[in-house]
């Protein structure tokens, strides 16, 4: 068999086969990024306290 | 490395590029039965965007020569200023050690370590004190702040810091003993702000980092040394760079505004006008990457934070009158990082339209073997120069249509992204170990 067939056919799947893998893994580092759990706020937004409001005498 | 030996690899690699000239010409006129214009101009688009390949592999080897052969006949420093090492640690606690041995026997006469650890949450603190002290002409001092990030750490450092030259690097970095040695030699010209390392891969023996290994020898440092011919590398890599503690002060220490606060403080020092150069010998080794995922969060955020870094400092890009080196120096690293992974990655699509679609096979063919060729040429060329595994030359044959293709997708959805401003945070890849001294 001639080899130019050959050599043509692996090289298209391989580079077909690179990029779906390149795209397909940025998406999955996307995703992870997206699943991965926020961080909290609670230090931010105070749960309990309230700001004292001075009441009008 | 002495230049002579680099002679040869030289004259072979010019006698290939000449080739690769002439196979293009018969790729242009091989009697090809061409079966539409589309396929017609987009070989021809191809063909000119090869040509523009061969000419920057052509010139950056050129350069990357002449500053090889530049270094080799540059004498030793006459003087030995103060050097402060900073050290920023964060979750370090595997590989502190190894970094704080390989510091304290380097081999230069005045220098003191100053460990910042930017609220880590492992045992690295405890690691850090028990160095804590005056040895026989080193003093290691630990500095600990909450977590505020590399940047703020760094600077923490550098306001810290008593030595008139600052070398700054990362905790899981092991250097060279005579790193110093060689850096310090270029600010005997005051001009010059900042030196750039030699950084390599410590932690080899798995695909994704025998390749970034090549990557690191053949596309990071090929293109600073060619860079350092004039004075102008666009980025002082994290892990080993050595500044100018005055020129430091004056452009405002690092930032945290951007997602690559060496890129950005480097770009800030080269429009302020001073040199920036390269050191081959200054080397040192760092752990790279050992999983696709990240890797590609690792470029995802240098292809955005050098992004922020060159829109923070476009005005330099186009005053071209008023500091030409700084312009185009800007004007390339911009066509590096986004034009060309976006070229890259449509004439890949191109190509497989071609071959796949119109079954034009030899097109295909010769596409891979003269991209291959050339990344042969420039590993080939890099391994000797650097004194490299020879291990290194064979990745090149699909460096570039497997590794550098996945990455320059990343590139361009990164840029898409950094356009459109999508929200991301910093978050420091996760250390496995495994960095051997060896590689130095």
């Amino acid at each position: 068999m001639d080899i130019i067939p050959i050599l043509s056919t692996v090289i298209l799947v391989s580079t077909l086969v690179t990029l779906v893998l390149a795209v397909g893994s940025y998406f999955a580092y996307r995703l992870r990024e997206s699943r991965k759990p926020k961080e909290s706020t609670s230090l931010e937004k105070p749960v309990f306290f309230r700001k004292f409001q001075r009441k009008k005498v | 490395m002495k230049v002579r030996s680099v002679v040869p690899i030289l004259l072979i690699a010019i006698a290939l590029f000449i080739s690769a000239f002439v196979l293009y010409a018969l790729i242009l006129t091989t009697e090809i039965n061409w079966p539409n214009t589309f396929v017609y101009v987009s070989s021809v688009i191809l063909a000119i965007f090869l040509i523009i390949l061969i000419l920057r592999y052509m010139l950056l080897i050129w350069f990357s020569y002449l500053s090889h052969h530049e270094k080799t006949h540059l004498p030793l420093a006459q003087r030995w200023p103060k050097v402060s090492v900073l050290v920023p640690v964060y979750n370090e606690g595997k590989i502190i050690d190894t970094t704080v041995r390989a510091l304290m026997r380097q081999d230069y006469p005045d220098y003191e370590i100053l460990l910042i650890n930017d609220g880590s949450q492992d045992d690295t603190f405890r690691k850090l004190l028990r160095y804590q002290g005056d040895y026989e002409g080193i003093t290691i001092k630990v500095i600990q702040q909450v977590n505020r990030g590399k940047a703020q750490a760094l600077n923490a450092g550098i306001q810290a810091a008593s030595g008139e030259l600052v070398f700054c690097m990362d905790g899981d970095t092991i250097i060279k003993p005579d790193a110093l040695r060689f850096m310090v030699r270029h600010f005997e010209d005051a001009r010059v702000g900042a030196v750039a390392g030699n950084v390599k891969v410590g932690n080899r023996g798995r695909l994704w980092t025998d390749l970034q290994a090549l990557e690191y020898v053949e596309g990071l440092n090929l293109a600073r040394q060619a860079q350092g011919f004039f004075a102008a590398v666009n980025i002082i890599p994290g892990p080993c760079g050595m500044f100018r503690k005055r020129a430091l002060e004056e452009v405002g220490l690092y930032e945290s505004t951007t997602f690559a606060e060496d890129c950005h403080l480097t770009l800030k020092l080269l429009v302020q006008g001073y040199r920036i150069v390269y050191e081959p010998e200054a080397i040192c080794v760092t752990e790279a990457p050992s999983k696709l995922i990240d890797l590609l969060k690792q470029r995802y955020r240098w292809t955005r934070g050098i992004m922020q870094s060159i829109r923070l400092n476009r005005r330099a890009m186009f005053a071209w009158r008023e500091s030409p080196t700084t312009s185009g120096t800007l004007l390339y690293m911009g066509f590096e990082a986004f034009i060309w992974p976006v070229m890259n990655v449509l004439a890949n699509i191109v190509v497989l339209v071609i071959a796949g679609y119109y079954g034009i096979t030899l097109i295909l063919i010769l596409w891979w073997a003269q991209l291959t060729m050339l990344d042969v040429i420039a590993a080939l060329y890099c391994v000797v120069s650097e004194g490299e595994s020879n291990r290194l030359i064979i990745y090149g044959t699909f460096y570039r249509m497997f590794f550098i293709l996945i990455i320059d997708v990343c590139k361009v959805f990164s840029t898409i992204d950094e356009l459109l401003k999508v929200s991301m945070t910093w978050e420091k890849i996760t250390r496995r170990g495994g960095v051997k001294e060896q590689w130095i």
